[in-house]
């Protein structure tokens, strides 16, 4: 708690700082509010329009959760095929790179056009979002395996099976972990875009809805929600890699201490 | 029968012969260590030997089976400990086995115990000194059910401690679970404590050039490191080494 405390002061006393200055340049300059609002009435929009957007929140989880689990299977599948057949990974490499070069934006009308309006437009955006991460991450991790460990295997007479989940694997997770991370973050942006499209309900169309009839306190709430969103979905997945890698974690701390 | 026969063993790369009709055997039990310059082959060798590669000529033969590139039929330790850092060292000395598919949990229990590895049991490699990792390295080794360990220049990045402490410490183990042991390394006296027998390679191409028969009764105390006999065997040894530089 208090190792918490003393690295988080920083942060936190530069993020006070920033609603301060901001509450009180909105008072002095009378900025009116559809054009800024005072955090100070954000704050009390957040609270006081909660039955208002919770069910928008609730769908934006689940089509977040949904996205990022289908991405992520799809992306460590990916990397596990391409990287136990090179010449698969000769060939869709450059393929996966230029999947990623094309803007979202543009892509998901066309997704739109080819599969409606319903779930499978959405969650392939968040899918295209997710996998690209978990993908390059496990990649790199199966790729960096510590050469010594891999000539042990090899000279113990370990099949590429054996090597695989006995050595490359494991030796991936921290990569993979990181990779999850961003895919976490992105899982959430992704499903926010998707909704964007066309969709019933959702932070996108809470989104949409307050910033076309000019309620900006109601778009800085979404833009609150995004943020917590993905924190949460970062801190799970932290939480998660502290749980399975502790052989890497106790050295660090030893390190530290 | 010999445990390890090589025979006539061949192998050149890009052109360049690193060995060249490399003959020698080892017996059941034996402790032979191989001395060389360094890049002698030592470690090409191991890789023949190891299955990794495959020889121009020659033959590999390890209880009468040939085993040209045929992998798994030794038991290996490498330089560094090479510890798999997710595993702990309990987990990491079964590897050997594990490969195998023949885990036997109590027999490692029982030998970490002997080892003095038994409070590291459940700690991970990055816990333990570089001695203690080179210990769980050997155990791992030989924990392997192969009948002939191949060890490469393993205490080479020791300091000279722990180094002649792990030394006693292998003849020891190795006195109560004999094996066949090929000894990689370049120092003459770790090869004279250790070893019932001394193989020197010339430097390139590596071939044999001399064996020596190194008859201190066993168990050998580090005092013998001092006596008139050993400093003849160790002048004899070097002189053999130098001759070779000169050539």
């Amino acid at each position: 708690m208090r190792r918490i405390f003393l690295k988080g002061w920083r942060p936190v006393s530069v993020l006070i700082l920033l609603f301060v200055v901001w509450e009180i340049s909105s008072r002095i300059f009378d900025i009116p509010v559809w054009l800024l609002p005072p955090p100070s009435q954000v704050w009390v929009e957040i609270f006081a329009s909660w039955p208002n957007y919770s069910s928008h929140l609730a769908s934006t989880v689940r089509l977040s959760v949904a996205g990022f689990l289908i991405g992520c299977s799809t992306g460590l599948a990916v990397a596990v095929c391409l990287h136990l057949v090179p010449k698969l990974r000769e060939t869709l490499y450059p393929l996966m790179i230029l999947s990623q070069n094309i803007p979202i934006i543009v892509l998901a009308p066309l997704l739109v056009i080819w599969f409606g309006f319903g779930l499978a437009p959405k969650l392939i955006i968040i899918t295209l979002v997710c996998f690209f991460p978990v993908t390059i991450a496990a990649l790199d991790g199966f790729r960096q395996t510590g050469s010594d460990m891999m000539h042990y295997m090899k000279m113990a007479g370990a099949t590429t099976q054996q090597i695989f989940w006995k050595l490359e694997w494991p030796h991936a997770m921290p990569s993979v972990f990181s990779g999850l991370k961003i895919a976490a973050t992105y899982s959430v942006m992704g499903a926010v875009i998707s909704e964007w499209l066309g969709a019933k309900e959702g932070i996108g169309v809470y989104m949409t809805l307050a910033s076309s009839s000019f309620r900006t306190t109601q778009v800085f709430v979404a833009i609150f929600l995004i943020m917590v969103l993905s924190l949460l979905f970062f801190g799970a997945i932290v939480f998660l890699e502290k749980r399975m890698i502790r052989w890497k974690e106790t050295g660090e701390e030893e390190r530290n201490a | 029968m010999p445990e390890l026969a090589i025979d006539r063993l061949s192998k050149s790369f890009d052109g360049k012969m690193v060995l060249k009709d490399v003959t020698f055997h080892i017996e059941p039990d034996e402790f032979v260590s191989i001395l060389g310059p360094s890049g002698s082959g030592k470690s090409t060798l191991f890789h023949l030997i190891g299955g990794i590669s495959q020889p121009d000529e020659g033959e590999i033969s390890l209880d009468g089976e040939r085993i040209n590139g045929k992998k798994g039929s030794i038991s290996y330790m490498p330089q560094s400990p090479a510890l798999f850092p997710w595993r702990t060292i309990l987990q990491n000395v079964l590897l050997g086995a594990e490969i195998a598919g023949k885990k036997d949990l109590p027999a490692a229990v029982a030998m970490l115990e002997k080892a003095g590895l038994k409070e590291y049991e459940s700690a991970y490699p990055h816990q333990l000194s570089g001695g203690m990792q080179q210990r769980a390295a050997f155990i791992r080794s030989l924990l392997s059910p192969q009948p002939l360990i191949c060890l490469d220049e393993p205490f080479s990045a020791l300091d000279e401690f722990t180094r002649s402490e792990m030394q006693q410490w292998l003849l020891s183990i190795w006195m109560e679970h004999r094996r066949s042991i090929l000894f990689i390394t370049h120092n003459i006296e770790e090869a004279l404590f250790l070893s019932d027998r001394i193989i020197i390679l010339s430097d390139k191409p590596a071939n044999v050039k001399a064996e020596f028969d190194i008859p201190f009764p066993r168990p050998r105390d580090e005092s013998i490191v001092l006596t008139e006999e050993f400093l003849t065997y160790k002048k004899a040894v070097y002189n053999e080494l130098k001759a070779d530089s000169g050539a």
